[in-house]
């Protein structure tokens, strides 16, 4: 999985990965971000290329949201229909900021 | 009110028997007036000539009188011619006769002495009654010779013996009565010398002829021998002074009065004469007015008449009511009770004691009324066991539709409209393996309960030759030798089946005496098929069936019906017919078969116009879909690393089904979600089979997913709650929440030691 991460400015992380956030790829995603979150309290997640989230990548989302919660805030962006019913269905779109 | 009614005939019969009565009274009334009428006759007879009898003793009285006296003159003249002795015995005479005036002896000029022309011995009864000569009529100056009376009587009398009469008159000189005078002849040697009178008073005599009334207005009539004169009468219209001496015939009444007849008119009344010639040939006649004779008797008839009639008007009348009420009454409420009952009233009772005919028809009508009571609840019971029956025939026969949802080689619908509760009519459909699918129609002969029984015995059989994998030839062979063989009753089936072997389209079609069926290929239109027609079923078991084959292409829709469609009725007695169902059926424009089927039900209810349905209609449409079913199937060890290959395969299988991204996306989720929680969780820490299948058909995909793992449904397991706070958020669960709520259909089976896991995902348009 192809994840780019980029600091805006102070604080602010944008994330872009593509494929699936699946059993392979969330471990490793969650783990990348993770690590660059010192001092972030503004992180964008780019879907734009996430082509599906199975319940181990919700989980992954879950784990960056609460941790955001503590230092800032979490929203995804361009989020794609599939996921979008995923995160509808799983009541996700409930705390998370989407758009 | 019609003649015809028990009413009129008893008023017939009181009144003819009213009628009988008074005839026989009438004729008795008859009788009794005719028999009074004779008795009264003859008593007036008796008392009449009692009465005749009495004037005719005083009438010889006086003869006798005139006889002795004119004796008396003759033995003067023969034997001593000594006046003084004449006169002594003249006047014993007369003392003789108290009631004669006086009389005497005359004799002819110069008879007794040839010196003396006159010669006369005369007596007359003094005032004090004594008897004493009167001689003034022995002078010349009387000259009795020249008297009428004495010239009348002398020409009267021809011998000795002989009496006549003069006219009644009155005695001027003397006492001024009414007087009569008999005179007798004196003959010596037959020459007449002279003659005796006797004179009498004789108003006694019509005063007993005034008195002889038998009833207040009846009169009288007294005349002399020759009818000449009238010596008495007392007819209430004449003067008696002016009749008296006249002859008979004056009188207005005299010329009917003697002709011996029964009545007469006399002064516009009826009279009866009753005649009586006395001794000496004088009359008496006595007329009777006939009304007051007969008043009487006839008013007492009368009365006894109408008092008999009354009692037989009464006698009439009773018998009317007591015929009425004993009959006419009974008759009456039976009927209403027959009526009462004929309106489904069946609790009415009737109570009649009497009479006692009519009391055991009343208790009839009871009995009869109870067992229509009974029968009424057995047919009640036997109704609501009918309809049971009917409800349990209904659910033998596959009603729910589509019966295979998950099969989209084809569409089948079918209906029955029973005609009774329970009919002979039957469809039936059903895999007889994995790939061939039977359906049919049959009509069982008869209807109601017996078909019906029958009818669910062969279609449970027909159901068990067909599961046996007999070839269709032998099958219904198999079939028929089996209905001949249970078939006592004598039934036979018509069938039509079709089996048709959903992936090919190959189809065998069996025809058994049924109706041609109607076979649309796609695209065109409905027509009816001709395939080889068998002899029915059961009718005798070593007949040989020919079946026929052909094969069914996608959009290819079969329907048959039974007879009671095309032979349904309207009220013109008009068949609805095959040409008629083949074009309506093609006027229903539709590749829905639920939709031909109902309009074409429509359409026959339509024609029949509410006409009473007189055999079941059952119709069954068979729809081929074609086959283009693919399935795909994976199977390998459930690991990580597999996994990866797993979805390279499933990503080739989307490629080759051409599925779309979104179905390809779910597929994906629902792998992700599956495989891992299968080498995750079902083999514990060991490794074990996964088995996936991808079975794509016209509208849906099947997927299946199979473990050997420990037993688990993942569909029992509880819904995460989505609702919570990310906080309190458990993440078990929710791999499987998410493939439940992404695919269509699914279920679990746990069969042969595998974890079987079906879904459905509907491909859209």
């Amino acid at each position: 999985m192809e994840i780019v991460l980029k600091k805006i400015n102070d604080g602010a992380l944008y994330v872009k990965a593509s494929g699936k956030l699946d059993i392979d790829n969330s471990a490793e995603y969650g783990m990348k971000i993770k690590d660059a979150l010192d001092d972030v309290n503004d992180l964008t997640l780019d879907f734009s290329e996430i082509t599906y989230v199975a319940s181990i990548g919700l989980r992954v989302l879950l784990e960056l949201y609460q941790q955001m919660s503590k230092q800032g805030s979490i929203k995804l962006i361009n989020v794609q229909e599939p996921v979008m019913n995923v995160l509808k269905m799983t009541g996700f779109n409930k705390f998370l900021s989407i758009s | 009110m019609s003649f015809n009614t028990v009413k009129s005939k008893i008023i017939l019969i009181s009144a003819l028997m009213l009628i009988a009565l008074s005839i026989l009274l009438g004729f008795f009334a008859f009788i009794y007036l005719e028999n009074g009428k004779s008795i009264l006759l003859k008593g007036f007879s008796f008392h009449i000539s009692n009465f005749a009898e009495r004037i005719n003793k005083d009438i010889i009285r006086m003869e006798d009188n005139a006889k002795d006296l004119a004796l008396q003159g003759k033995m003067f003249y023969q034997i001593d011619k000594n006046r003084n002795m004449a006169l002594f015995t003249t006047i014993n005479i007369f003392n003789n006769y108290p009631h004669s005036l006086g009389g005497g002896i005359w004799f002819e000029p110069n008879i007794v002495d040839p010196q003396k022309r006159l010669n006369c011995i005369y007596v007359y009864r003094n005032k004090n009654g004594e008897v004493v000569p009167d001689e003034q009529f022995e002078t010349e100056e009387y000259d009795y010779l020249n008297k009428s009376w004495y010239k009348e009587i002398s020409s009267d009398v021809t011998k000795e013996g002989d009496v006549a009469w003069s006219m009644p008159y009155y005695e001027k000189e003397g006492s001024n009565t009414l007087m009569v005078t008999a005179g007798s002849g004196i003959f010596s040697n037959g020459k007449f010398i002279g003659m005796s009178t006797v004179d009498w008073e004789i108003s006694s005599i019509i005063k007993s002829i005034s008195d002889i009334k038998p009833t207040p207005n009846s009169f009288a009539l007294f005349g002399d021998q020759d009818h000449n004169s009238i010596i008495a009468t007392s007819d209430p219209y004449m003067d008696n002074s002016e009749l008296l001496g006249k002859p008979l015939n004056t009188l207005p009444w005299y010329n009917t009065n003697l002709k011996n007849i029964t009545y007469f008119t006399y002064h516009g009344q009826k009279y009866i004469p009753y005649v009586k010639v006395l001794d000496n040939g004088m009359l008496l006649i006595i007329n009777i007015p006939k009304i007051e004779l007969f008043h009487r008797l006839i008013k007492h008839v009368v009365i006894l008449f109408a008092i008999f009639m009354a009692i037989g008007l009464m006698i009439s009348v009773l018998l009317y009511y007591g015929l009425k009420r004993n009959i006419d009454r009974p008759i009456e409420k039976l009927t209403d009770i027959a009526q009462k009952i004929g309106e489904g009233d069946l609790n009415t009772e009737i109570k009649l004691e009497k009479p006692l005919e009519f009391a055991q028809l009343a208790e009839t009508f009871n009995n009869m009324t109870k067992d229509i009571r009974t029968i009424t609840k057995d047919r009640q019971r036997i109704e609501s066991e009918l309809s049971l029956a009917k409800a349990i025939q209904s659910s033998s026969l596959p009603n729910v539709f589509p019966p295979f949802p998950d099969k989209n080689e084809f569409d089948i619908f079918a209906g029955m409209e029973p005609a009774k509760e329970v009919g002979g009519d039957f469809y039936d459909f059903y895999f007889i393996d994995n790939e061939n699918f039977m359906f049919l129609i049959a009509d069982v002969s008869g209807k109601g309960v017996p078909a019906a029984l029958f009818m669910m015995t062969t279609k449970t059989l027909i159901n068990y030759v067909a599961q046996s994998g007999l070839p269709p030839k032998e099958m219904i062979e198999t079939i028929n030798r089996k209905i001949c063989e249970n078939n006592k009753q004598g039934f036979f089936i018509t069938l039509f089946a079709g089996i048709v072997n959903v992936k090919t389209g190959k189809t065998t079609f069996i025809n058994c005496g049924h109706n041609p069926p109607l076979l649309k290929r796609n695209n065109e239109e409905f027509n009816y098929l001709n395939s080889d027609s068998n002899i029915v079923l059961g009718a005798f078991d070593s007949a040989e069936f020919n079946v026929s084959e052909m094969d069914l292409n996608a959009g290819d829709t079969i329907c048959i019906y039974t007879d009671g469609i095309t032979e349904a009725v309207n009220s013109s007695d008009e068949q609805y017919g095959e040409d008629r169902l083949l074009k309506r059926i093609n006027a229903i424009d539709s590749d829905n078969i639920r939709l031909i089927l109902e309009g074409t039900k429509t359409d026959v209810k339509d024609f029949a116009q509410g006409v009473a349905q007189s055999d079941d209609m059952t119709m069954l449409i068979f729809k081929y879909n074609g086959s283009n079913d693919k399935t795909e199937t994976y199977k390998g060890i459930a690991n990580r690393e597999n996994f990866k290959e797993y979805m390279n395969w499933l990503d080739n299988v989307c490629k080759s089904f051409n599925l779309t991204q979104e179905v390809c996306g779910k597929l994906n989720l629902i792998s992700e979600e599956l495989y891992t929680n299968i080498f995750s969780y079902a083999y514990k820490d060991n490794q074990g089979n996964i088995e996936v299948s991808l079975k794509k058909g016209n509208n849906a995909l099947v997927v299946t997913f199979s473990d050997n793992g420990i037993p688990y449904n993942p569909l029992e397991r509880p819904d995460p709650d989505v609702t919570l706070p990310p906080e309190s958020r458990d993440q078990g669960g929710l791999g499987i929440f998410i493939v439940k709520n992404t695919v269509d259909e699914i279920g679990y089976q746990y069969k042969d030691n595998t974890n079987i896991l079906t879904m459905k995902i509907f491909l859209g348009e």
